[in-house]
């Protein structure tokens, strides 16, 4: 059957409708990619989530914070406005706003001093003064008494003022005992009288002692003052940290081109160095910021080297210039480009040893965590959440084959900014009350660095991450 | 279970559905893959990424068109995807080109085999010109635009592809005489 057909023809009526079952290895491998994907999909949610978790968490703390300190202010600004009015009961709500405010030390001493300012003079007398004597009371010595309970009374409400600051001075007590047990022996008929002496001295102890109680405050804010100043000490922390970081990736495929998707690809082990700030939000909760510079690269093999035109070269690498530059392609690749003399132009080089083509990238990251401790003693733990900003800085592209190493160009599809999720542990080990040592593992899982959306490189790197931190 | 169904499965990432539209459409996308790929090793290697690719993209298939058409240029696109990639340097004088669409060959029964082989023997890009143009029919301008080369080069390959064929027909021909 001989037949002279069109070259076009004759494939268009063979193959058009050719059909042909592949291997049964291909469905295989179809389903393991499927699983993989599906996997990869739920740890990159994963991580996502806990990256935004953190932030979130991190968010909330610092707008609650600034919500309390805006209400704080607010009390306070009422507490001045009342102070300067001279009228009792102002002074007295005063005394209600101002009260929770203290803190828990505070407090106490500022309730004991209130309970003393109201109560002395009846519980001194109780306490001090026993019926009996109150009893035997001459109608001479009544007027002394009139005259020493007044000074009783000043007495105690001076020496409150000092209670408040020093709340455990005994001579307070003791100096009033004297003075009210002795001339107020004997006077059976002034009880009443006495009685009245209390009402009227109470009256103005009250007055006198709300007066003084703005004396208190007054004294008592400069005393918050100095516990809160003393309280700030040692709240931030800096830590100059380095690690080793090796730099890999969650899924399949090259970050340098499609090709190398199968390839043999290696992460290498590199550097991590910086300065972090912390700063104590609470007793185990931090936030920690910093930079750092943190250099990472990754090299695949199973490739071919040659001198070629920029055109016949890999698009996401930017070689800056024209002309003959080295080419590395896929191990094969030139064979079938090559088959035609015009058509690919690409001499292979006489390299010794197994080619690789080295992606180095750097970038300066700018870290924003959160840790909490789980316990701390001389050794504590701490868990750490949360993201970086990573700003690009070194880019490269190399290869390197035996003693031959030329440098490309740079990577084209590398986002300039981009961010990664953070999630590590915090061992720590106390040298001093101002000095640590840390030991930091940490996993950073980059959520956008490549500008191609394509790219299904999914990179992330591990690092130990060793320093000091002083307290100040 | 209906084409629709298998659509609606897919799109929902339904493990069955996913089987069976491999089942139907594995022949007919691997014959494609075949005649773009320079051999059968790669033909099965993208296979596999087309299937990927569409069973990732299955909820964007809008069910206008054809879903065969649609699954043939998914395959298509992520064969030229990967091969475009390796750009290759050429100059073409467009006054040279020569027109070979009408270049006759002797059709005495070749094997289908052989067919086969001789395309993906060609170099890279002729092949996925001559492949495009004569068998999936698309304009030299659209080769321009997917495989980023000129309407002029995509004719020169084309017409080079066309030559080394005829050659190599010839040839057997006259060895199988």
């Amino acid at each position: 059957m001989k037949q002279k057909k069109n070259i076009d023809q004759l494939f268009n009526e063979r193959l058009a409708n050719h059909k042909q079952a592949p291997g049964s290895h291909v469905w295989d491998n179809i389903q393991a990619r499927l699983e993989k994907d599906k996997k990869d999909r739920v740890i990159a949610i994963w991580y996502r989530v806990a990256g935004v978790a953190a932030s979130l968490v991190l968010i909330f703390y610092l707008a609650g914070s600034l919500g309390d300190t805006q209400s704080n202010s607010i009390v306070e600004q009422q507490l001045d406005v009342k102070s300067d009015s001279n009228t009792v009961p102002k002074i007295n709500k005063t005394l209600e706003i101002r009260l929770p405010e203290y803190k828990s030390g505070i407090t106490s001493t500022n309730k004991d001093a209130q309970n003393k300012t109201i109560t002395p003079q009846v519980k001194e007398k109780d306490n001090n003064t026993p019926k009996k004597q109150i009893i035997g009371l001459t109608n001479q010595e009544s007027a002394v008494a009139k005259g020493t309970i007044k000074k009783d009374l000043v007495v105690p409400t001076k020496n409150l003022t000092l209670a408040v600051v020093k709340p455990k001075n005994p001579p307070v007590v003791k100096e009033n005992k004297e003075t009210v047990t002795s001339p107020v022996v004997a006077n059976p008929s002034s009880v009443s009288a006495i009685a009245e002496i209390e009402k009227t001295n109470t009256a103005s102890a009250e007055k006198k002692s709300i007066f003084d109680a703005i004396k208190e405050q007054k004294q008592l804010e400069s005393t918050e003052a100095v516990a809160k100043k003393s309280a700030q000490e040692n709240l931030w922390e800096i830590t100059p940290n380095i690690a080793p970081v090796y730099f890999n990736t969650l899924s399949q495929g090259s970050s340098i081109d499609a090709s190398f998707a199968d390839n043999t690809q290696k992460g290498d082990v590199n550097i991590s160095y910086g300065i972090g700030v912390r700063y104590a939000l609470s007793d185990r909760l931090k936030i920690r910021s910093g930079i750092n510079n943190v250099s990472l690269s990754y090299s695949t093999s199973d490739i071919e080297l040659g001198d070629g035109p920029v055109s016949a070269a890999l698009r996401n690498i930017d070689y800056n210039r024209e002309g003959i530059v080295v080419i590395a392609q896929d191990l094969g690749t030139f064979a079938s480009q090559n088959q035609d003399g015009t058509f690919g132009e690409i001499t292979p080089k006489s390299t010794n040893g197994e080619a690789f083509i080295n992606q180095n990238i750097s970038y300066y990251e700018v870290p924003l965590e959160l840790s909490y401790t789980l316990f701390d003693s001389a050794f504590g733990l701490d868990v750490i959440g949360g993201v970086s900003t990573l700003v690009l800085g070194e880019n490269q592209v190399s290869v390197t084959a035996g003693n031959y190493s030329e440098v490309l160009g740079a990577a084209n599809n590398l986002s300039s900014i981009s961010f990664a999720s953070n999630i590590g542990l915090g061992l720590h080990y106390k040298m001093s009350s101002n000095l640590r040592l840390n030991v930091e593992p940490m996993f950073k899982y980059q959520l956008n660095p490549y500008t191609d959306s394509s790219v299904s490189f999914k990179p992330y790197y591990l690092g130990v991450y060793t320093g000091l931190s002083f307290k100040f | 279970m209906t084409l629709n169904q298998i659509i609606q499965g897919c799109k929902k990432k339904d493990a069955k559905a996913q089987a069976e539209l491999y089942k139907r459409y594995s022949g007919v996308l691997y014959s494609i893959c075949l005649r773009y790929s320079p051999n059968k090793v790669e033909a099965e290697d993208n296979l596999q990424d087309a299937f990927i690719t569409i069973f990732n993209k299955a909820e964007q298939f809008k069910e206008k068109g054809s879903f065969e058409g649609w699954i043939k240029r998914i395959t298509v696109n992520t064969v030229l995807q990967k091969y475009r990639k390796q750009k290759v340097f050429t100059i073409t004088d467009e006054a040279q080109i020569e027109d070979t669409a009408d270049q006759q060959v002797v059709d005495n029964g070749l094997p289908l085999d052989y067919l086969l082989s001789i395309i993906q023997e060609l170099p890279q890009r002729y092949r996925l010109v001559f492949t495009m143009y004569v068998m999936d029919g698309y304009s030299h301008k659209e080769i321009g635009a997917l495989l980023e080369i000129s309407d002029g080069t995509s004719k020169s390959n084309l017409a080079r592809a066309r030559g080394i064929l005829k050659t190599k027909i010839d040839d057997y021909n006259k060895d199988s005489l």
